[in-house]
């Protein structure tokens, strides 16, 4: 069902990135340089917000890719012709989930817009440097889920040459993916939670960072205020994935698997640094309480590497 | 710059109460033990894995489940004995406090001598409910109690929070094979969700309503 419309909206997405992708690489660049040249200062609210809403322009397009795939294809049980479902494909997946984590780094970075600080210059830089990588190592518009796009073409494939037992294996493949993946309360929560509390922590590394060389009160600020609202949603977003990881692991070995181990670490390590932000103002504890929040973040990218190159349940490698 | 002096100023005044800062900094170094422990059994499993794919299927995966518990056990109840000094601090003077600690504390010795482990663990974690539970209502109720953060949402959160911990770690600790488990676990992603937000925006909501 709709496999040929499919075909023909993930077509469009790649023509759309074959011109987007050179495009956003200009305007990262476009960002980066008035952030560095005192000459086009002046253009740097104008380059941010270009680029920021290029960027939403791009989400949306992925959106909008999601919504086809949902409305065009139904998988349907060939035998008694019973209707399964349709794919309800999180935008936070396969080479699509470190665009979504930019364009809420983006956020942060676009909503601080108005500031015009050192600080801002460097997350300005940070981010177009983020934005470089990923259009680098994972481009969604030049490969759209290209995972998925394996597993519905089999699907289809399969139902084009009927060969029973072939059929019947990815037709349960398929629904199973489809229930137990894609269309699961917990896609749709325990990701994207990490990825606002992932985005969120750049923004209180750098301002440790900050704390550190300027030593001025307004960092720890920053940096407290992002990390508060990124701990909220590390938090929840690790205690959702718990009930999910018991249900879905049953039998499996996965209580102190390589996986949980580092995202544990990560979430002891913030916990550890809101603690020592408490008594910032006594003596060592400055130092103490920005490094906690430079080691946390290094943490954090070790627990998002671990998922690719650790062995474990977890592991997507 | 100058700010930063201001506050250091104010802290060589002596005007941080030391025995919360204690607590703190033990807090700190335990959250961090834990944490390495975690590396080293991301290591350690890691490595295995590689080299003995079915390690996770054999006896030797139970005894390094054995060995991690044995690791991170006294972290994680001497993170539980802090919660339990932490949380009757905001009721009773410092004195009497540290001696209801002792006799708590011995108390749990006791019985996780008598009657195992797992019974001690139940008893200090049920005291630290019972407390929370008791200092939550004299919150609500209005009673004046010593917090760090000032205010009504700010300590009501930080109180929500604690109790979301402590009644965590007593699900994973006692329930893991009940049905009561789920329940108990969503009831503490609950209370941890609210007591944040109440925690760390309390101030702001205080504000915005007022």
């Amino acid at each position: 069902m709709g496999y040929q419309e499919y075909l023909s909206w993930r077509s469009l997405i790649l023509e759309i990135g074959l011109v987007g992708s050179p495009i956003l690489i200009v305007l990262a660049l476009f960002l980066i340089i008035p952030n560095i040249h005192r000459k086009f200062h002046s253009y740097r609210k104008l380059a941010l917000n270009t680029l920021f809403f290029t960027i939403l322009t791009g989400f949306f397009l992925l959106l909008w890719f999601h919504f086809k795939i949902y409305q065009n294809i139904i998988v349907i049980n060939p035998i008694n012709q019973e209707r399964i479902g349709r794919f309800l494909v999180p935008l936070w997946i396969e080479n699509e989930k470190l665009y979504f984590w930019l364009l809420l780094l983006g956020l942060f970075v676009w909503l601080r817009r108005f500031k015009e600080g050192f600080f801002e210059q460097v997350l300005q830089i940070f981010f177009s440097f983020f934005l470089l990588l990923t259009l680098l190592l994972s481009n969604p518009f030049l490969n759209p889920l290209p995972q998925f796009h394996q597993e519905i073409s089999q699907y289809f494939l399969a139902l084009s040459q009927p060969n029973f037992p072939t059929l019947i294996d990815t037709l349960n493949n398929t629904a199973s993916r489809m229930r137990y993946f894609y269309n699961t309360s917990y896609m749709w929560t325990h990701p994207p939670m990490l990825f606002i509390s992932y985005a969120s922590f750049v923004v209180s590394f750098l301002a440790c960072i900050f704390m550190i060389i300027k030593r001025d009160f307004l960092y720890e600020q920053i940096a407290y205020s992002y990390s508060r609202f990124g701990y909220l949603f590390l938090s929840l977003g690790i205690l959702i994935g718990y009930p999910w990881a018991v249900l879905a692991w049953k039998g499996e070995s996965w209580w102190w698997s390589p996986k949980v181990n580092v995202s544990l670490m990560m979430w002891l390590f913030y916990t550890a640094y809101l603690h020592s932000r408490l008594y910032f103002q006594r003596r060592k504890m400055w130092n103490l309480s920005a490094i906690l929040g430079i080691v946390s973040f290094l943490s954090l990218v070790l627990t998002y590497f671990a998922t690719y190159l650790l062995p474990g349940v977890h592991a997507y490698g | 710059m100058d700010k930063f002096r201001e506050f250091k100023t104010l802290a060589q005044k002596g005007e941080w109460k030391n025995y919360d800062f204690i607590l703190i900094i033990l807090t700190i170094i335990f959250l961090l033990s834990l944490g390495i422990i975690c590396i080293y059994g991301t290591i350690y499993s890691s490595f295995t894995i590689k080299k003995n794919p079915n390690w996770a299927n054999s006896l030797l995966y139970q005894n390094y489940l054995k060995g991690m518990n044995f690791l991170a056990a006294p972290f994680a109840l001497g993170l539980v004995v802090f919660l339990g000094l932490c949380i009757p601090k905001r009721l009773l003077p410092r004195q009497l406090l540290l001696k209801a600690t002792g006799i708590t504390l011995s108390i749990t010795v006791v019985i996780s001598f008598s009657f195992g482990l797992i019974s001690g663990i139940s008893f200090i974690l049920l005291i630290g409910t019972i407390i929370q539970i008791i200092l939550i209502f004299l919150l609500i109720l209005g009673k004046s109690l010593h917090f760090e953060k000032k205010g009504f949402l700010p300590p009501l959160g930080s109180s929500l929070l604690h109790l979301g911990y402590v009644i965590i770690i007593g699900d994973l600790a006692l329930f893991q094979n009940s049905t009561l488990h789920i329940p108990l676990f969503w009831l503490a992603t609950f209370l941890i969700g609210i007591g944040m937000l109440l925690s760390f925006y309390g101030k702001e909501l205080e504000k915005f309503f007022s």
